[in-house]
């Protein structure tokens, strides 16, 4: 009936509405992040503008940058935003080659088992963070599992502290997260023709030459979508720095907290989570828009 | 270009309850394009795959120019493959499609660079050389598939079922380009496909496989005029079975005699088949043997026209011939040339 009703209309006679533009639908969605997200971290932008002073949390006073300047000028400052920088730098780049080993095996498998390998990646996101952290402590500790090991071996004659270490931090976040870059990779590995490596090895590629030159190229979206999701989790993250990396882990994001609830000096503490805001949305930008240009020529979208 | 021989190659796949390459031997001489052919599942592919050592036989072995090669990585075995969904590199562009061989055999880019050039412009392609794989057409993509096989000069060029994904008129302008190309160069090449034209068109040599084994090998003349079995007969388009008798030198079928030269396998109570093709339908009754019946159906189909022919027995035979304007429900009688007419065992 509708293409009848068409053909008899007259051609540019308005006749036929244009539909409504989809956009409208990104609306609800706008607003609520405009309250929920845009405002008060907007607020706190604006918050970090003013002079530093304990208990304040209005925006009176005048517009400076004393805030700023003090960061930059002492080195117990800015030297979290440098180690926050590497160890979730660090984190990310260790799940990637963790991740993408996994991302392999799952996508070899024979798909019977295809599910239960998939079950066991994601197994770390189903314990509770503060459960697997406590874990990690019983392996990691001074009388831990792994030290008593290496003991035992006569490896070493006194435990070594990696409790409340950076390198704990490193290990408790790269457990949580590579279920999260394993699955990125394997949405990549997943749109390979297999016949595409088999090509490969006939034309006297071998494993390596595979891997570097064929299945690394093909999935970079994924592996940029990972590496995105991972950085900004780990340079986010609170619970396992604070517990696994001791109260003066030198995260970022523990110094936020002391200054928002120890020191109540919420107008340095703004500095603060601006840097990190500025910093991850640098260190984002740039993985896509690298990734973006390697990919440019050949595919489809 | 070499000789490649397979020796009892098994293979069984876990939880297959029959091998899917049931002990084929084989020799494919230096030179020569040999196709294996027969339905899906046949062991046609499998067959391939262990040749080009993406596969591992549970017996038997391969032999390149003599030398056993069963146990070489497919990266070591110098073939050149084209795969049925030709698997080209997409990421790299023409040109470094048809290098990547080269490369991986360690060639410096000034050495690559000719021969690229020389492979793209064998198959008309040199004008694309900077492409992506996803800029070409489908026709395209296949030549640079074969440009990229080819460019590594390889002991042997494997083809598994490539011209699949085409359209007729791409599939069959292809199989002549490959024809030239295979020819002019000498490559020993081994082709499978499921498709009889095409097995006839391309082969010097045809071997018919059935269930992981062998059923028949031989020239397209040979598998195509002297079908063997009954399954290489109707995989061959040969129709229109009907039971028989062997007597000597007669067949005895329907009621009618006609003479024929046997094979010494042809038992005394066999079938024999019609290729529809080779019969010719008239009113009125023809000199030599012929079946009489009453035309069921007549199906105006261009070139040919096809008609059923109900027989006394209620079998039903089918003939294509030029149309005649014969009408369903004439009584008519079905002649046969010679060559039309098979002997097998049940």
């Amino acid at each position: 009936m509708a293409i009848t009703d068409m053909e008899v209309a007259p051609a540019g006679s308005g006749a036929l509405k244009p539909p409504p533009s989809p956009a409208w639908l990104v609306l609800p969605g706008m607003v609520f992040l405009f309250f929920v997200l845009l405002l008060p971290v907007g607020w706190l932008m604006a918050l970090s503008l003013k002079p530093s002073m304990a208990g304040a949390f209005s925006m009176e006073g005048d517009w400076t940058i004393a805030n700023y300047l003090r960061f930059f000028s002492q080195p117990f400052y800015y030297s979290t935003l440098i180690k926050t920088l590497w160890v979730s730098g660090l984190t990310t780049v260790i799940t990637a080659v963790i991740g993408y080993a996994l991302a392999l095996v799952i996508w070899t498998a024979k798909p019977a088992h295809r599910g239960w390998i998939v079950l066991i990646v994601l197994s770390p996101l189903l314990v509770s963070i503060v459960a697997r952290t406590y874990g990690w402590m019983i392996v990691l500790g001074d009388r831990g599992i792994l030290n008593q090991f290496l003991l035992g071996l006569g490896l070493i004659d006194e435990p070594i502290q990696i409790m409340y270490t950076s390198a704990a931090v490193i290990v408790g976040l790269v457990h949580v997260f590579v279920p999260f870059m394993a699955l990125c990779i394997l949405t990549s590995l997943d749109k390979i023709d297999p016949n595409v490596p088999e090509a490969a090895m006939t034309f006297g590629a071998g494993r390596l030459a595979v891997l570097t030159r064929i299945l690394v190229p093909l999935t970079v979206p994924g592996l940029a979508s990972g590496l995105t999701i991972v950085f900004s989790l780990s340079i986010s993250s609170y619970v396992t720095p604070a517990l696994m990396g001791g109260p003066r882990s030198g995260m970022l994001t523990t110094f936020i907290y002391q200054q928002f609830a120890v020191t109540l000096d919420w107008r340095f503490g703004a500095v603060l989570v601006t840097l990190l805001l500025a910093l991850t949305l640098l260190v984002l930008t740039t993985i896509l828009a690298l990734a973006a240009r390697m990919t440019a020529k050949w595919s489809k979208a | 270009m070499a000789q490649v021989t397979l020796t009892h190659i098994t293979k069984l796949f876990p939880g297959a309850a029959t091998p899917a390459v049931d002990g084929i031997s084989l020799v494919i001489p230096k030179g020569s394009f040999t196709t294996l052919l027969g339905p899906s599942g046949c062991g046609k592919s499998s067959t391939l795959r262990i040749v080009a050592g993406l596969s591992k036989p549970d017996n038997g072995m391969i032999l390149i120019d003599g030398r056993n090669i069963t146990h070489l990585s497919a990266a070591k075995r110098n073939i050149g493959m084209v795969f049925q969904s030709l698997a080209l590199f997409p990421h790299m562009t023409v040109a470094e499609n048809v290098a990547f061989g080269l490369k991986m055999r360690g060639l410096a880019e000034a050495e690559r660079r000719p021969k690229v050039s020389r492979a793209l412009e064998l198959v008309e392609l040199g004008h694309l050389a900077e492409r992506y794989p996803h800029q070409l057409s489908g026709g395209q993509q296949q030549r640079v598939a074969l440009a990229r096989a080819l460019v590594v000069e390889p002991s042997i060029l494997i083809l598994d079922e490539p011209f699949s994904a085409l359209d007729r008129k791409l599939r069959e302008s292809m199989q002549i380009e490959l024809y030239r190309i295979t020819r002019s160069l000498g490559i020993t090449a081994m082709f499978v496909t499921h498709d009889q034209e095409e097995a006839l068109t391309l082969s010097d040599r045809i071997v018919v496989m059935n269930q992981g084994r062998i059923e028949q090998d031989g020239t397209p003349r040979e598998i195509y005029g002297a079908p063997k079995t009954r399954f290489v007969a109707e995989f061959m388009g040969l129709s229109n079975f009907l039971p028989a008798q062997s007597r000597g030198s007669a067949l005895v079928f329907e009621g009618v005699t006609a003479e024929k030269t046997m094979d010494a396998g042809v038992p005394q109570e066999c079938f024999v088949a019609l290729r529809p093709e080779g019969l010719s339908l008239s009113v009125a009754k023809p000199d030599g043997p012929a079946l009489n019946g009453r035309l069921a159906e007549a199906i105006y189909q261009g070139a040919t026209s096809s008609y059923t022919v109900e027989l006394p027995t209620g079998r039903r035979i089918t003939a294509r011939t030029p149309d005649c304007g014969l009408q369903p429900g004439q009584d008519v009688w079905v002649s046969w040339s010679p060559d039309a007419l098979h002997a097998f065992a049940a």
